[in-house]
């Protein structure tokens, strides 16, 4: 019986965000806030992909904004120039981004400061090759008219479509990422970044685990590229300046490294405060996000997670509850007869 | 069982190994002494996959896994603690040991990421073999408390305990008496000669040489490099070269 309160306890939030997500566009169309917080939700699903990376296995990227233009650009390329269907375009954005990801793997033998210089590198030939291969991206001018999305036969036909899809793939997401965080991978991608040495020695490999979260990351990043490319109908290379790349990172700061719905909710607030202000534009502006990075982080390290947590606390703590027992083991019986060594 | 056979190692001007060759065996408790500077940590390091030696062959269970990085040898049951601990700060005593105990575990990132029942049954076993390492060491203070908040002694049992948790067939153990006392230090020794009567290899590194001769059959001496004695350990304490080498310094 107490499994059953166990379990509903722990999927209802998840059916409650699923509802306000479904219930969003009677509230919010025709509200200044649609647009931010649709575009918050795309990008959202790139920092999703980024806590795995950065948050968990310790990554600083400095260019994921380069890999959101590759899904955007495929995206863009083959529904307009090849007349792809829209679901195997995105697809193919995914795949796209994870080809430039694997190929990419080996800089994930460098670490810290060094890693996320050439990180940046990779951003900055992700937009010199848009304007290189200007033929065919359209260089300056971008690509135009890209149709709506279509699934199966459900077509997006109000901006609104997208802030539904948009923040069911964020959900559907950070599930996923939430799962790997509990599971004894997630642990060894937290400890591989706290310690590479110890982490060897007990038989996590590094390297590994390490290209694995850059592919995941990218995949995601690729995904957001791609429904980006969707909603906005037009693709220009102004979008993936490294004001792309900041705005992610700072997400992730803001939000707090150890956390996914403190990222989520740090990019909704990059976006709908400046709009709100009268300063928005598609993507974060370097000054805002910037200012953000400085400022919140000192006032909470940890950021908006953090904030949370203490104010959770902060209220549980004003709540009637016992107090628990200490949690001392007793080893003092424990036959060492049983313990022998593995079968390696 | 492990051969080392001419291991060399040079670091710039500083020839930190020459030539050194020796053997451990599971199921037994090999000393590894020398003074400072002997090239003990350099040893270890090199035999389980934390640097590459120069020259030289390490045979462990008849396989050549000279070249080969720390974490395949860790899945061959060859593991080591380290002589700083290296536990992770933040993490709790319970999840150090679990980190340890991750080779039970063999579902990458798309299962994990579904939560799929296979990484159900390995997130047991994983707490499973970290209790059960935990329990052997013979913890019996809080599992629930910051590594960082151990203190020293302490985390060299954690440390233990984490290398334990993988069901290693040999470990080199780098100072795992350093920080206890009298007592601790008495009832590590009968714990890990017990761990050895159940089949693991112990490799001690320590400087506590009566520490050393009161667990270990046989012992190796170090100085500068080289393998200046290697027996019983009866026989190596009354080994003229190595009193004047190392003891008689000591002393």
């Amino acid at each position: 019986m107490s499994g059953v309160v166990d379990i509903s306890r722990r999927v209802l939030p998840w059916v409650v965000a699923v509802v306000v997500v479904l219930l969003s566009p009677y509230v919010l169309n025709g509200s200044d806030l649609l647009t931010p917080l649709i575009l918050a939700g795309l990008y959202g699903v790139a920092v999703v992909g980024l806590t795995v990376l950065q948050g968990q296995a310790g990554i600083v990227s400095l260019g994921q904004g380069g890999f959101v233009a590759i899904g955007t650009y495929t995206v863009g390329l083959l529904t307009v120039k090849a007349g792809w269907a829209p679901v195997p375009a995105l697809i193919a954005a995914i795949a796209s981004t994870m080809t430039v990801a694997l190929i990419t793997m080996p800089i994930l033998r460098i670490s810290g400061l060094a890693l996320s210089l050439v990180t940046f590198a990779i951003g900055v030939i992700m937009q010199e090759l848009i304007d290189v291969f200007g033929g065919l991206t359209g260089g300056e001018n971008g690509i135009a008219n890209l149709p709506a999305l279509r699934i199966g036969s459900w077509m997006a036909s109000q901006q609104a479509d997208y802030l539904v899809v948009a923040w069911l793939v964020v959900l559907i997401l950070a599930g996923l990422v939430l799962n790997i965080r509990r599971s004894p991978y997630g642990a060894a991608l937290r400890a591989q970044e706290v310690d590479t040495a110890a982490s060897s020695a007990l038989g996590i490999p590094v390297l590994r685990i390490r290209s694995a979260a850059w592919l995941f990351a990218a995949g995601c990043a690729g995904l957001s590229g791609g429904l980006l490319a969707f909603y906005l109908n037009y693709i220009s290379p102004d979008f993936f300046t490294l004001d792309l790349s900041i705005a992610l990172l700072s997400a992730l700061v803001i939000g707090g490294m150890n956390s996914v719905f403190g990222p989520i909710a740090a990019i909704a607030l990059l976006e709908v405060i400046p709009q709100v202000a009268g300063f928005g534009g598609h993507v974060p502006s370097l000054v805002w996000s910037g200012g953000m990075l400085l400022v919140v982080p000192a006032f909470a390290s940890g950021g908006l997670a953090a904030l949370y947590r203490s104010a959770r606390d902060y209220t549980v703590r004003r709540l009637p509850h016992h107090t628990p027992e200490p949690d001392l083991s007793s080893a003092a019986d424990h036959p060492v007869a049983d313990f022998h060594p593995g079968t390696a | 069982m492990l051969e080392v056979r001419d291991l060399s190692k040079r670091f710039r001007g500083i020839q930190a190994l020459a030539n050194v060759s020796f053997q451990a065996a599971e199921g037994e408790v090999l000393g590894m002494v020398g003074p400072n500077g002997a090239g003990k940590s350099t040893l270890v390091n090199c035999v389980t996959g934390q640097f590459r030696a120069d020259s030289g062959v390490v045979m462990w269970n008849g396989e050549n896994v000279t070249s080969m990085p720390a974490h395949i040898l860790c899945r061959k049951g060859l593991t080591r603690t380290f002589q700083h601990t290296r536990l992770f700060p933040e993490l709790t005593v319970q999840e150090n040991v679990e980190v340890g105990a991750t080779l039970h575990a063999s579902t990458g990132l798309l299962r994990s990421c579904l939560y799929s029942p296979q990484v159900r049954r390995d997130s047991r076993a994983v707490k499973q073999a970290a209790s059960d390492a935990l329990d052997v060491i013979g913890w019996n203070r809080s599992r629930t408390e910051r590594a960082q908040a151990v203190s020293t002694g302490n985390r060299r049992l954690v440390a233990l305990a984490r290398a334990l948790a993988s069901r290693p067939r040999l470990v080199f153990l780098d100072e795992p008496a350093a920080g206890l006392n009298d007592d601790e230090t008495a009832e590590l020794a009968v714990r890990l000669q017990s761990l050895a009567a159940n089949g693991f290899g112990i490799v001690v590194i320590d400087h506590d040489v009566q520490f050393i001769f009161n667990i270990a059959r046989r012992v190796v001496v170090l100085a500068e490099g080289r393998v200046i004695a290697e027996g019983p350990a009866a026989e190596i304490q009354a080994d003229p070269v190595v009193i004047e080498a190392y003891l008689g310094s000591a002393a």
